[in-house]
């Protein structure tokens, strides 16, 4: 028994990674058979420790209450006698209460803190054990079978990339693509044709103002004609403002 | 050294039926224990006499009846019968226990006497009352119970509200003894002056069984954590309190430090007590 000890202690470490155990775990560890008990002791311990700070807590409750009480009498009390005994209490109070923070604080999160650490990487390290490696027959034949997936897949893959190469649009040749080019020109001449009317629609209401304005159209001719006589007199600099 | 201050004594308030409720209850326990006594030491002539109901007479004097009659139709308006039915009645019941020598007639010896007090006056007007009885009146009623010399009285005075401290100066005299009862927390209790001639007769006035008793320790250890978190939670200071014998008090210590595991019951220092331990 006196030998499984160290080896335990040693087995936990190996486990857990890590090189020290702390003082508060490792006589848990040292009681325990295996590493399932251990788990099971740690937890226990914490559980303890937990309502051990439970109480201590409850207990400062009733305190700060006591305390506030004493505080709310010493306010109201007129003997300066008794406001001393008051004040003596409450010092006693403050004290004990100073104390279970100091117990709580230092001991029970203290240890509740390394018991969680330890409870949580040993549960892991189980856990992982736990979970058993299929035999040797079996992983060769999951390994062929992965290595047919895997060649299926490479097949589907290039036949899928065939697939999309003759979806693409088909490029045109020479010949073609002079006949797309003069289809092009085509349409741009269309459209250079269209573009006059649209200028006289665009002239026309000027036109109509004018018309308002009460001049003829062969005044309106002339007139055009002297401007056009006027353009050849005139010098390049006015026709630039034109 | 801890610093013990006495919390200012809050005085509960009691209403009319709560007081009846507790006078009619005292009465029927000081019959029970009365019953279940065999005999009776009288320290007059230092013979105890059979105290069996053949040699009992039981007396009721209900002289304060009428008073408490008399100030209903003084100060209450209006269900002047409601009013007296709710009302403790201040009642006064007396055991005479007879003996009949060889040759002589049936005397009476020793006389157990049960006397219930409340502030009635209060009562009747405001319905409650928190005034605690004095020891003028405590000491009228005695007067009206032990009238003859040769009998020794054993006296209970049971308050509804509780007694002046003043009345435990007069609870011992030359024919007579008195044990002051009240209810404290729903806990009886009953305050014996130091006298050896109590004998047996303090049994009578002894109004609550061992369980009671373990369990109202329990009950006051339970309201006052805060001594028992500065470690003043001791037998004597139990017993100031609730009057019980400290055997009791101890076995209730017992019991409670092997069922609560943050309580332990601290034998290495006198006073023994209860203390908190976090382990």
């Amino acid at each position: 028994m006196i030998d499984g000890i160290p080896i335990m202690l040693d087995k936990i470490k190996k486990l857990l990674g890590v090189k020290d155990i702390p003082d508060e775990v490792s006589p848990l560890y040292r009681g325990a058979k295996n590493e399932r008990e251990a788990l099971i002791l740690l937890k226990e311990a914490r559980r303890r420790d937990e309502s051990r700070r439970k109480r201590a807590m409850q207990d400062l409750e009733i305190l700060d209450k006591m305390e506030e009480e004493l505080l709310e009498e010493g306010k109201d009390e007129g003997s300066e006698s008794r406001k001393l005994m008051i004040a003596r209490r409450i010092k006693e109070i403050r004290w004990k209460v100073s104390e279970l923070n100091n117990r709580i604080e230092n001991i029970y999160n203290k240890r509740i803190k390394v018991f969680n650490e330890h409870v949580t990487s040993l549960e892991t390290v189980l856990e992982l054990q736990s979970e058993e490696l299929p035999e040797r027959k079996i992983m060769e034949e999951m390994a062929i079978k992965a290595k047919n997936l895997l060649e299926d897949l490479e097949k589907s893959k290039e036949l899928a990339e065939g697939i999309s190469q003759t979806t693409e649009p088909p490029q045109p040749d020479e010949e073609e693509r002079s006949i797309l080019e003069e289809m092009e020109r085509r349409a741009d001449q269309e459209l250079e044709k269209h573009e006059p009317p649209e200028r006289v629609e665009k002239e026309k209401p000027a036109r109509e103002k004018s018309d308002k304005d009460g001049e003829t159209p062969e005044r309106e001719k002339k007139s055009e004609k002297k401007k056009t006589e006027k353009k050849v007199e005139e010098p390049p600099d006015i026709m630039f403002e034109e | 050294m801890a610093t013990r201050i006495r919390p200012h004594s809050k005085r509960p308030t009691v209403d009319r039926k709560t007081a009846l409720v507790n006078e009619e209850s005292f009465f029927e326990r000081v019959g029970a224990n009365l019953n279940a006594l065999a005999g009776l030491y009288n320290p007059l002539d230092n013979r105890t006499y059979d105290a069996s109901p053949r040699n009992r007479v039981m007396k009721v004097i209900d002289d304060r009846s009428s008073e408490v009659k008399s100030l209903i139709k003084r100060f209450a308006e209006r269900d002047l019968m409601k009013t007296y039915e709710e009302m403790p009645k201040n009642g006064v019941v007396s055991h005479e226990i007879l003996h009949k020598d060889l040759l002589g007639p049936r005397l009476v010896k020793v006389v157990v006497a049960a006397m219930s007090f409340s502030p009635v006056e209060d009562l009747v007007k405001k319905g409650e009352s928190s005034r605690f009885i004095g020891a003028e009146e405590l000491a009228r009623v005695k007067d009206l119970v032990a009238q003859n010399p040769s009998v020794f009285y054993f006296i209970g005075a049971f308050a509804t509200t509780g007694f002046e401290e003043s009345c435990r100066t007069m609870l011992v005299g030359g024919n007579f003894l008195i044990a002051l009862c009240d209810l404290y927390d729903d806990a009886w209790r009953t305050y014996f002056p130091a006298d050896g001639r109590w004998r047996g007769g303090a049994r009578v006035f002894d109004l609550t069984t061992e369980e009671e008793k373990i369990e109202a320790v329990r009950r006051f250890v339970r309201k006052h954590t805060g001594e028992l978190l500065l470690d003043e939670l001791t037998e004597d200071f139990v017993f100031d309190e609730l009057g019980y014998s400290i055997p009791i008090i101890r076995e209730a210590f017992e019991l409670m430090s092997a069922e609560d595991r943050f309580v332990r019951f601290d034998t290495s220092t006198r006073p023994f007590r209860l203390v908190r331990i976090y382990s």
